[in-house]
């Protein structure tokens, strides 16, 4: 399980970080070797976990990291450098969603839950946890991208609202409205959903 | 102190994402024995504690590719700090906004008279998904697309898909430079073999592709991955002299291959792709 993030707020405190910023602004290869391979597990993580299985993943982590390359000039270290990076990569999931690419990959695997009925599903079917996470985002396809990321930020990576304010650039107010609007859409259609209906029933049996 | 099932939500969130104490976990615990209203709540939390669970990753290959396109685009010292105007993003709002009016004002009575739109859009979000338009240059050759600018040969026949922003080549060649500064990469599709990029400049014609900056990917019919193409890198089809017709027979997958220059994954001292070898 994923460990809890840290703080969005934590200021530049490591020389090291600052120097690996400067090499990297300089387009040192070593030091962007050593910058990509400190951080892509995470950003490969928190953008997987935001727009759900794609096979635009290791396009979306590219985009991330070629910005990041734009972007250390306006670096200021008021962030960590894995706040910042991760922020980026919020803002390349959510263009990505903005732009309203629905998946096809899964929804030939999973009936839309409109025109489903639980034994369609197929009772024998066994979902595992990438096909649940599937079948969530299908769902949350539903919302706006604004509601999905603050949901899934502080739902499914932890963060605090503040964090999730910070890493969004949206108000707390706004950050805290957008994760309960979306937590009741979430488990409404979670409700409603055979296939998750299904597997929480079978979960209840097992208890 | 009493619990309420309105707390049942919060509680089950912070216990989902480790926010919770042990002193709340045990309330909620004891309340959701007792509570079948607050138990069904907790079964629609299911799902998201397994979405927790599922942790993406990207293959060895996947991570490779990734480092090499960004080795090659810091090589590339524009594409590192693009040049901003010390007037910022509002100085130059500021003068779009002067020219659109007066260009609005020009030509707002032509515009009302040519009453019948050359293109219309389709409503059905699936017709609009597979919609197509021609691409027609202007009098440079050239087709401006968000985020990429494409130099058509003469004689070339390719069509736009904006949805899957893909440029499907039927005939003849494309010279296309994809913005670094975009976040949307870019297919060209052949009958034969298709090309993602992301940022760089390249050709493609129905018998191969030349890369001049960037890092280009060439994928079969069947997505499967068949080279990267790196800066000054060709890749072509065996047996293609040259640009063919899209009724040309369709090639099979396994008589293709590079030319002589390995890939950068063979070349471990290409995966700088310093700004030398840039063709």
């Amino acid at each position: 399980m994923s460990s809890r993030p840290e703080s969005p707020e934590r200021g530049l405190h490591e020389p090291e970080e600052a120097a690996l910023v400067q090499a990297c602004r300089a387009g040192d290869a070593q030091a962007l070797e050593r910058f990509y391979r400190a951080h892509v597990d995470r950003v490969t993580r928190v953008i997987g976990r935001l727009v759900g299985p794609t096979p635009d993943l290791e396009d979306l982590v590219q985009a991330t990291f070629i910005e990041t390359l734009h972007s250390f000039a306006r670096f200021r270290g008021e962030a960590s450098l894995s706040t910042w990076v991760i922020r980026i990569g919020v803002h390349v999931a959510r263009h990505h969603l903005r732009r309203g690419v629905r998946r096809q990959a899964g929804l030939g695997l999973v009936p839309a839950a409109d025109d489903a009925t639980p034994a369609e599903a197929g009772a024998d079917a066994r979902l595992d946890d990438h096909r649940v996470a599937q079948r969530v985002h299908v769902l949350l396809d539903r919302l706006s991208p604004a509601k999905r990321i603050a949901f899934l930020l502080y739902v499914i990576e932890g963060y605090s609202v503040e964090e999730v304010a910070a890493l969004t650039g949206a108000g707390r107010a706004a950050t805290k409205s957008r994760i309960w609007f979306a937590r009741r859409e979430v488990l409404e259609l979670a409700r409603r959903d055979p296939l998750l209906r299904e597997l929480a029933a079978e979960d209840e049996e097992k208890k | 102190m009493a619990f309420k099932c309105l707390q049942t939500e919060e509680l089950l969130t912070a216990a989902l994402s480790g926010r919770a104490s042990e002193a709340e976990r045990l309330l909620l615990e004891e309340h959701l024995e007792g509570c079948a209203a607050c138990r069904e709540t907790r079964a629609a939390f299911e799902p998201l504690r397994r979405t927790r669970r599922w942790e993406p990753d990207l293959s060895d290959a996947g991570r490779g590719r990734v480092l090499r396109a960004l080795l090659l685009a810091a090589a590339a010292p524009e594409a590192r700090e693009p040049a901003r105007s010390a007037w910022g993003g509002w100085g130059t709002v500021a003068v779009a906004a002067v020219f659109a009016f007066a260009i609005l004002g020009l030509f707002v009575p032509a515009w009302r008279r040519a009453a019948v739109p050359e293109a219309v859009v389709p409503r059905d979000p699936v017709a609009a998904a597979n919609a197509r338009d021609r691409m027609r240059p202007g009098p440079d050759g050239k087709v401006t697309l968000e985020g990429a600018v494409v130099e058509l040969a003469p004689d070339t026949e390719a069509l736009w898909r904006a949805a899957s922003r893909t440029i499907e080549l039927r005939r003849g060649a494309v010279v296309v430079e994809v913005s670094p500064n975009t976040l949307r990469g870019l297919r060209v599709t052949t009958p034969s073999f298709s090309t993602k990029v992301l940022g760089t400049r390249f050709r493609v014609d129905l018998g191969g592709v030349a890369t001049e900056s960037g890092l280009v990917r060439v994928f079969a019919a069947d997505d499967r991955l068949l080279a990267e193409v790196g800066p000054g890198q060709r890749w072509r089809e065996v047996g293609s002299a040259g640009p063919r017709t899209a009724t040309s027979p369709r090639p099979r997958v396994e008589d293709r291959q590079r030319e002589p220059r390995p890939s950068p994954r063979s070349r471990p001292a290409d995966r700088t792709g310093r700004k030398g070898s840039r063709g």
